[in-house]
């Protein structure tokens, strides 16, 4: 009776891990949709209201929820207060401090970095550049994760119920 | 003067040296940096290079330019391509960052600046007060004088007329205060960053930053029913119109003029027409001899002699 209980329980972990991981996924991609946003409202706030990238950053903390919001907050505070470093290694020591948490691959925490190196310029229009070109990357990233969703959830799914009842059976 | 946040607008090696140095910053006017020069302090009294005790004077390097600048533009000089082309930045503080090194024009107009070569902080020493002793001469009562005061470069003149706007806008000595608005071209008397003004400008009064003097007068009295409008440096033709509708519609003006004497500035085509108008009831005069803000004088409509 026990030895069932058991083995219906660490089954159910596996299934539950596997649903898990898919629900991972679909937080991979609020993920991207939350920072293609971001370059979003910032673009608009530089080519609009012609801000300065801290007023930039703390317009656009206000209509950001979570994480990114910190994050933008305290990298204009930095910036304000003088802080010393290059743009892009405040930008990379906020990033960490306030939104590691955000799944994100390799890949795309390497673009992310690269929008830190590339925003300060003299230019307004390289401004808007490096956020339409930052745009474009998370887009492809979006396109790209939308089409092999549906099939990656599935398989991780599966994966779990599957691995559950084959480690039913092997502990049984 | 609180030091951190003027320290805070340099490089990181003049940044410490000011830190040990520790310079008296209510007497310090300007820093200035040049590529390749020793770094100089401006005090009321005199020059002198920033060196540690015992060490050659610190000379600045184009990367300390560099990094000052992205200080003082919150890595943003995109966003200040109007300032950039009037020559300066204010900072928090009210202080004022000019720029100088190679123009990049567009059409014949400056769009931009690159190769900088010199930055010079000049930092803001408001005086609250000084215009105490001219108060009595300008406003009465209910009743305000328009006003011009008239000196020579440097002497003090923007200084008087922000604490005269102050003074306006806050009332006094039983004097109640007035609704001020100020058309702040040059971004001179607010010192305003990011909207808010770092000079204390008074409770009542409305600013209009970067504004040209000519449209932000009429912007004034169509919609923020001043009943003083304060301007800094009147002479050009197209301010005249501007100074007619404010006069019109019974705003009282206070404005500041260049010259080195009430005959002079008056012999200006634009001041003998204003002039045969019977515009200003007040001229104040401002001096420099040991020290700028030296008051020469006050006179009324006829030139004649108040004190």
């Amino acid at each position: 009776m026990l030895k069932g209980i058991g083995l219906i329980l660490a089954a159910a972990a596996c299934a539950l891990w596997g649903f898990s991981e898919s629900r991972e996924l679909s937080r991979h991609l609020e993920s991207l949709q939350s920072l293609l946003q971001m370059a979003m409202l910032l673009k608009g706030e530089i080519r609009w209201g012609n801000a300065a990238l801290p007023e930039a950053f703390r317009e656009t903390a206000q209509k950001l929820p979570g994480p990114l919001a910190l994050f933008l907050r305290e990298l204009a505070e930095k910036m304000e207060k003088g802080e010393r470093g290059a743009l892009r290694e405040l930008f990379q020591e906020c990033a960490e401090q306030n939104i590691q948490g955000l799944r994100l691959s390799r890949e795309e925490w390497a673009d992310f970095y690269g929008l830190g190196g590339r925003l300060g310029g003299l230019d307004r229009e390289a401004q808007h550049r490096a956020l339409e070109f930052y745009e474009k990357e998370l887009e492809y990233h979006i396109e790209v994760f939308r089409r092999e969703m549906p099939q990656r959830k599935k398989t991780c799914e599966k994966t779990g119920v599957v691995c559950g009842i084959l480690l039913a059976v092997l502990l049984f | 003067m609180e030091a951190e946040p003027i320290q805070n607008l340099f490089a990181g090696n003049i940044r410490r040296l000011l830190m040990s140095t520790r310079p008296d910053y209510d007497r310090l006017y300007e820093i200035r940096l040049r590529a390749g020069r020793p770094l100089l302090l401006t005090y009321d009294s005199g020059e002198c290079f920033l060196r540690e005790k015992g060490a050659p004077p610190y000379l600045v390097t184009r990367e300390d330019l560099k990094e000052t600048l992205e200080y003082v533009s919150g890595y943003s000089l995109y966003a200040y391509e109007d300032e950039i082309r009037q020559g300066f930045l204010s900072v928090q503080g009210g202080h004022r960052v000019g720029v100088t090194g190679k123009v990049i024009l567009d059409d014949g107009r400056i769009r931009g600046m690159k190769y900088i070569s010199c930055i010079n902080v000049r930092l803001a020493h408001p005086i609250r007060g000084c215009a105490d002793k001219v108060m009595p001469y300008i406003a009465a009562g209910d009743r305000i004088c328009h006003t011009l005061i008239i000196s020579p470069p440097r002497c003090g003149k923007t200084t008087l007329l922000r604490d005269v706007i102050r003074s306006l806008s806050d009332g006094s000595d039983g004097r109640p205060g007035v609704t001020v608005g100020v058309v702040d071209e040059r971004c001179e008397l607010g010192g305003c960053y990011q909207g808010v003004p770092q000079n204390d400008l008074g409770m009542r009064t409305d600013i209009l930053d970067g504004c040209p003097k000519a449209e932000g007068m009429q912007m004034l009295i169509r919609s923020m029913s001043p009943t003083v409008v304060a301007v800094d440096e009147l002479g050009k033709e197209e301010d005249f119109q501007a100074v007619e509708s404010v006069i019109h519609c019974g705003c009282r003006l206070i404005a500041t003029a260049h010259g080195e004497s009430l005959e002079q500035t008056l012999e200006q085509p634009f001041f003998q027409r204003l002039r045969r108008m019977r515009v200003f009831e007040r001229y104040i005069l401002l001096g420099k001899r040991d020290r700028a803000g030296v008051l020469e004088g006050i006179y009324d409509e006829r030139g004649k002699a108040l004190c």
